[in-house]
């Protein structure tokens, strides 16, 4: 009886188990071949995720090289993580003497010429800081996320991931990807033409020593927060937005008083990667007429019923101008 | 050579032999390969105290020009009519010539220049060409540095605020640090 039941009927399709394993083996070791290959050759937005979680997690201190135009700039940069808080220093190696320390109390910006600049890094809207995921989804209308090779950059392999806009409403990126860690060693800011407006290169660079980063507690090691998971509500904001470039959604609004006791309001508007900040400022002595730019970084302000309005982000002349002529009175409180 | 004459050539080496003295000099070193050759040991010493690049080409320089000189086909235009009295003139004039070149290019090529020294090509006015001018980068490209503080402060508060900054490049405050201030 068990003899017949292990024989196969003359035409039939059944084998038994020991044979089937032996034959499905090529297609299980593919099947696993695969999955390590996908897990060990991660895609372009899961790079880009890892560079995200590297920049919060890893400390590192090295020099970058900065390329704007024809001009060369060397700076030298301090990342640790401490307690779950990114501390950052950087200063200019080249030229008048220009640094930068962002911190959990905020960020201070020494430029030569000017007084000191001092953002404070707690209270209403602070907590966004730089905790925002990308979200490759969403980013997908208007940008492709694409691999576009490996390089080797400071002595290092990298992966280089694009991030290449669908219009000409915002910049492009070509990241360059430490294979090991995920740290970007390379960034350039692509515009319409072929060649880079901006590049920014590390030439040396050091990892700290994990212990003495402790990323293991701490905000900075808490999920970082979905794009847009926490928009203010239009109808009690004191200015509204209409026609804005598409993609682009109010992300943040904040208000405080400038050093004359002014009153001003800041709001932070993103398509999930580019982002344009719009001041409202009330009857200022000097606002900007027109447009303007340090680099890649474009401003340009008008006059609209007595308050100064100024737009400044990292996005393309027409993107700033679409934003002010977009800007009207809205139904909350003005002051 | 005496010791003299030795003195008078490492003093004219280093500028400060006695204007009176220069002729004479000048016209020994024509005339005289010992006192060249100590000449030429003067500079490369000179030169190797202040770690200044030596040509290797230097050596012999005045020896070298003589026989390059003396090698040259000579193809007179008309049959001499120079009197005898002229051909030792014509040599001093070679031995001067000589002492000339000497003079002139071993601290050329010992590369002896003052740094601050102008260049032949700058401008009578000392100026360099405009496209060789230092230029730093334009912060906003204003001229109003009340509102430049202004604009760099928005800036600054902008990427502090930017919730997706920190992925549009690994720095975003390189703009900031790395443009310098105009004024």
């Amino acid at each position: 009886m068990t003899d017949v039941a292990r024989t196969p009927s003359p035409g039939s399709t059944r084998f038994p188990v020991r044979d089937m394993t032996f034959r499905l083996s090529p297609l299980l070791f593919t099947l696993v071949w695969c999955a390590q290959a996908f897990a060990a050759n991660p895609g372009p937005a899961e790079r880009l995720a890892r560079m995200a979680a590297a920049l919060r997690s890893l400390s590192y201190e090295g020099t970058v090289v900065y390329l704007h135009g024809n001009q060369l700039e060397s700076l030298r940069v301090v990342h640790r993580v401490e307690d779950g808080q990114v501390r950052e220093r950087m200063i200019s190696l080249n030229g008048p003497v220009r640094t930068l320390t962002r911190g959990k109390g905020g960020v201070t910006c020494a430029l030569s010429g000017s007084r000191p600049i001092s953002v404070p890094g707690q209270g209403i809207g602070r907590e966004m800081f730089h905790a925002v995921a990308l979200d490759p989804e969403a980013l997908g209308d208007h940008y492709g996320i694409h691999p576009l090779g490996a390089a080797r950059v400071a002595g290092r392999d990298t992966e280089v991931v694009g991030v290449i806009p669908r219009d000409r409403l915002r910049y492009g990126y070509r990241f360059y990807l430490d294979r090991e860690h995920g740290l970007p060693l390379k960034s350039d800011l692509m515009g319409q033409r072929a060649d880079p407006l901006e590049q920014i290169m590390f030439i040396s660079l050091d990892l700290l020593p994990a212990g003495e980063s402790p990323s293991s507690a701490g905000p900075a090691t808490r999920p970082p927060r979905s794009f847009g998971s926490a928009r203010p509500a239009p109808d009690f904001l004191p200015w509204r937005f209409v026609s804005l470039p598409p993609g682009f959604v109010l992300v943040m609004h904040d208000d405080w008083r400038d050093t004359g006791g002014q009153p001003v309001d800041h709001f932070v508007l993103s398509d999930g990667l580019a982002s344009v900040s719009v001041y409202v400022e009330t009857n200022p002595r000097e606002g900007l007429e027109g447009g303007t730019r340090i680099g890649a970084v474009h401003a340009v302000g008008k006059r609209v019923s007595g308050h100064q309005i100024t737009v400044v982000g990292e996005v393309p002349p027409e993107t700033v101008g679409m934003v002010l002529a977009g800007i009207r009175p809205g139904p909350g409180e003005r002051r | 050579m005496s010791e003299q004459q030795r003195q008078h050539v490492s003093a004219l080496a280093d500028g400060e032999l006695d204007a009176t003295l220069v002729r004479a000099t000048l016209s020994a070193l024509g005339s005289n390969e010992r006192l060249r050759g100590a000449w030429e040991r003067y500079h490369l010493i000179g030169a190797a105290l202040r770690s200044e690049w030596i040509h290797p080409e230097c050596r012999r320089l005045s020896t070298r020009v003589g026989k390059r000189v003396a090698t040259e086909p000579i193809t007179p235009k008309r049959p001499p009519t120079r009197p005898a009295w002229a051909f030792p003139l014509a040599g001093a004039a070679l031995a001067a010539g000589m002492a000339f070149a000497a003079l002139v290019g071993v601290p050329w090529l010992f590369d002896l220049r003052s740094e601050a020294a102008p260049s032949p090509g700058l401008s009578a006015a000392g100026l360099p060409p405009e496209q060789f001018r230092l230029a730093g980068p334009v912060r906003w490209h204003l001229d109003a540095p009340a509102l430049e503080t202004k604009l760099d402060r928005f800036l600054v508060n902008h990427q502090a605020q930017s919730p997706v900054s920190g992925m549009t490049g690994f720095l975003p405050y390189a703009t900031l640090v790395g443009y310098g201030a105009r004024r």
